[in-house]
């Protein structure tokens, strides 16, 4: 029996399972624990990233942002009120020019410390499952000292903005520091910074310690409409 | 707020446990801290009878808790509802009031209390509630004093230190009532124009808070506020803003103990300390001395040229006096966040041309050229030394003495540097120093102070080669020395225990114990 040519796709239709959409780009889904043992406090925080190249979702202490740089927008979600708030991204500003010379009005009252730096590795560990390189690091500066231990795992390989190593470095407690653990983790085949615990000796005030650690890091598809303000969320104004 | 309060007691040296697991007694307190928490209850008592005159609404001055830092490495805490316990052991049947106390003894050193000792501090934040919510609390560092006081001012040293006490309170009520200030604090070093036209408030202030008609002082008042004006034309507006700011929050704080002190001498207060208890306590007797010394810190505050951020304690305090005198009522507007400067300009509208005729006033009433010139034989000397001192280059010596809590400024006779930033010039070196079993050798290199703890010297002519210091005394398994002498080609250093931490280009000279034994 000849079926007429039509019959074939309905037939292939109802006996084939449906071809899947196609999937979604994926995304880096990270999550960060924090400790800052400071003055007899320590305070505890943890911190939920979705990162894809164009756009970035982050939850931390009940609230939550994205930004969508392919729509130039950043909505700040209230999700006790079910409201949001939503802002332009605007460049940049350009940072502003020091005066030239040393300017006698400001001289000697901010110092950021710049830091000798001794690094060793010191043998392997795991974070978040993935086997890391182990380093210890001394920073000296006229006033003021810091030592950091450092995990530094396998490259992400998807590229967003900010990365990971941005994110962790972005939580030191002063930009020499951020900028150290990003280059370390650069200068060690591009890795992926896992953790560090770096204790500060500041010029003036008391000791810090500083402990961040990535509990979690995936490579997965994002969850369905994370990037996207959710339903039932009303628009406030700022 | 730093202001020499002296004490009297010899210590009783405490043992120091090997860890914080015991329960301290009453017999580990030395008489000293005994004496200090009798002066905390008084303090209470007297903000009971005087704190609604003071301001309206403080209430709230049994609820910070204490936390007294001594040279000694004794760390006490009262009041605290849930002190760090890695730290802090509870001390048996000893109360300020109701409040329980606590002492961290884990650095403790074999240093006595004795006297006399300054107290400064502030509010911080300092451990948090069982629920982990912040605790903010006043604490005071107590240092030994440099000088004898006085047989006049003994009678008055626990008086003071009460207003000290009261002073760092009512920065607890302006953080919890008052509107955030947008401003942090003022941090400029003055220039000639700065120094000059600050000295002329200075002047209209005092020649205001001197003068018997109102209508008078109201002239005075706008003597202060042009001289103001023409005084911010090269400040930034940053800094104007950090200025009023601060004239805010340490001008109501001093004069939160001026209207003290005004309350006390209504009546209604009776001591409650006994000679017994503290020998060095007036009970509020001698009001007008101790309200002098307000008159005099403006007259000194006037008078300096290079310290911008500390006059703003008797500038604002001078402008709440004066605003309650001529205008009372102006409360309202500041603890809703408005600047005390700007109030008294709203209160007293100068016009284009009054200001100008006031600005051409102020030249001859405040002979403003003679202040132009001294204030620049101050500061021209400073300027140089700082481009000398920048500019050396060569191999970097530093000192670093902050595990001993010493601020290093305090060790160098006064007035032999020259003030800038948070740190101080010695463009001529110095001579021997020493604190307590510390000796720094003279210096004949310009050299700088730092950030609190900190020596900074250049060797701009290192020998090749050479390591650029030698060290000895007992070597320790960690790599510090006791009894250590540290030989440079600038300076020796003897301390009871240092580390050495070279790094490219730099020595760095870690000074770990103050004392032998430590």
């Amino acid at each position: 029996m000849l079926l007429a040519p039509f019959i074939l796709p309905v037939i292939l239709a109802v006996l084939l399972p449906a071809a899947p959409p196609p999937a979604p780009p994926a995304a880096v889904h990270v999550v960060i624990d924090t400790e800052r043992a400071y003055m007899g406090a320590v305070q505890k925080a943890q911190i939920e990233y979705w990162l894809a190249p164009d756009r970035t979702w982050v939850s931390q202490r009940g609230r939550v942002t994205i930004t969508r740089r392919d729509l130039g927008v950043r909505w700040r979600l209230d999700p006790a009120k079910k409201t949001f708030v939503e802002e332009k991204l605007q460049p940049l500003p350009a940072p502003e020019k020091p005066p030239a010379g040393d300017d006698i009005h400001s001289a000697r009252f901010d110092y950021e410390p710049a830091f000798d730096w001794t690094v060793a590795q010191s043998g392997r560990t795991t974070v978040a499952g993935r086997d890391c390189r182990a380093f210890t690091a001394e920073g000296q500066a006229d006033f003021g000292q810091t030592a950091v231990r450092f995990a530094v795992g396998p490259r992400v390989p998807l590229k967003t903005d900010p990365d990971v190593n941005q994110l962790l470095a972005g939580l030191a407690g002063l930009e020499s520091v951020g900028q150290f653990l990003r280059d370390a983790a650069r200068t060690r085949g591009n890795g992926c910074l896992m953790s560090y615990e770096e204790t500060q000796e500041p010029a003036i005030a008391p000791t810090i310690i500083q402990r961040v650690k990535i509990g979690t890091l995936e490579i997965v598809p994002p969850l369905a409409g994370i990037f996207d303000v959710p339903d039932g969320f009303t628009k406030a104004s700022r | 707020m730093n202001r020499v309060i002296i004490t009297l007691t010899l210590a009783l040296l405490l043992s120091a446990p090997a860890a914080a697991q015991t329960r301290a007694t009453r017999a580990d307190l030395p008489p000293v801290v005994l004496m200090h928490f009798r002066q905390l209850e008084e303090t209470y008592r007297v903000l009971d009878v005087v704190a609604p005159k003071v301001w309206s609404g403080w209430t709230t001055y049994r609820d910070t808790p204490f936390l007294l830092d001594y040279p000694n490495g004794l760390r006490v805490m009262v009041g605290h509802p849930n002190p760090p316990a890695a730290e802090f052991e509870p001390v048996e049947g000893v109360q300020v009031e109701d409040k329980k106390v606590a002492i961290d003894r884990r650095k403790l050193v074999p240093l006595a209390l004795a006297a006399p000792l300054s107290a400064g501090g502030g509010p911080i934040s300092y451990g948090t509630t069982t629920d982990g919510r912040p605790v903010e609390v006043v604490r005071m560092r107590f240092r030994a004093g440099s000088s004898s006081p006085a047989p006049a001012e003994r009678a008055r040293i626990s008086d003071q230190q009460i207003l000290i006490y009261i002073h760092e309170l009512f920065h607890c009520f302006q953080r919890a009532r008052f509107a955030p200030a947008p401003f942090g604090n003022l941090r400029l070093n003055a220039d000639a124009a700065y120094a000059t036209w600050s000295e002329v408030e200075g002047l209209a202030l005092e020649a205001a808070y001197a003068e018997k008609d109102d209508r008078q002082a109201r002239e005075r008042v706008k003597d202060f506020l042009v001289a103001r004006e023409v005084k911010r034309r090269s400040m930034t507006e940053a800094q104007r803003g950090e200025e009023s700011a601060d004239d805010v929050r340490e001008g109501t704080a001093v004069y939160s103990t001026v209207r003290t002190l005004e309350a006390l001498r209504e009546g209604g207060f009776k001591p409650g300390i006994t000679a017994q208890e503290d020998p060095y306590y007036g009970g509020f007797q001698e009001i007008d001395a101790l309200l002098k010394t307000y008159l005099d810190n403006l007259r000194a505050a006037t008078r300096r040229v290079e310290d911008p951020m500390t006059k703003c304690y008797d500038y604002g305090s001078f402008q709440c006096v004066l605003f309650e005198r001529l205008f009372p009522g102006w409360q309202d507007a500041v603890t809703k966040g408005a600047f005390i400067d700007a109030e008294l300009r709203r209160q007293l509208p100068i016009p284009e041309s009054e200001q100008a005729e006031i600005e051409q006033r102020l030249k001859d009433r405040y002979r403003v050229d003679e202040i132009r010139t001294r204030v620049a034989s101050v500061l021209e000397p400073r300027d140089t030394a700082w481009r000398t001192i920048k500019n050396r280059r060569g191999r970097v010596y530093v000192i670093d003495v902050k595990a001993t809590g010493q601020y290093i400024g305090g060790v160098f006779p006064p007035k032999a540097g020259y003030r800038l930033g948070v740190g101080q010039l010695f463009p001529d070196g110095t001579e021997a120093v020493r604190f307590d079993d510390v000796e720094l050798s003279r210096v004949t290199v310009p050299f700088e102070t730092a950030q609190l703890y900190y020596v900074r010297l250049v060797d701009t002519a290192p020998r090749k080669g050479d390591r650029g210091y030698a060290i000895t005394g007992q070597k320790q398994p960690d790599g510090s020395y006791v009894a250590a002498t540290v030989t440079t080609p600038l300076f020796t250093i003897k301390a009871p225990r240092v580390r050495v931490v070279e790094s490219p280009n730099r020595v760095k000279v870690q000074v770990l114990s103050r004392v032998k034994g430590g």
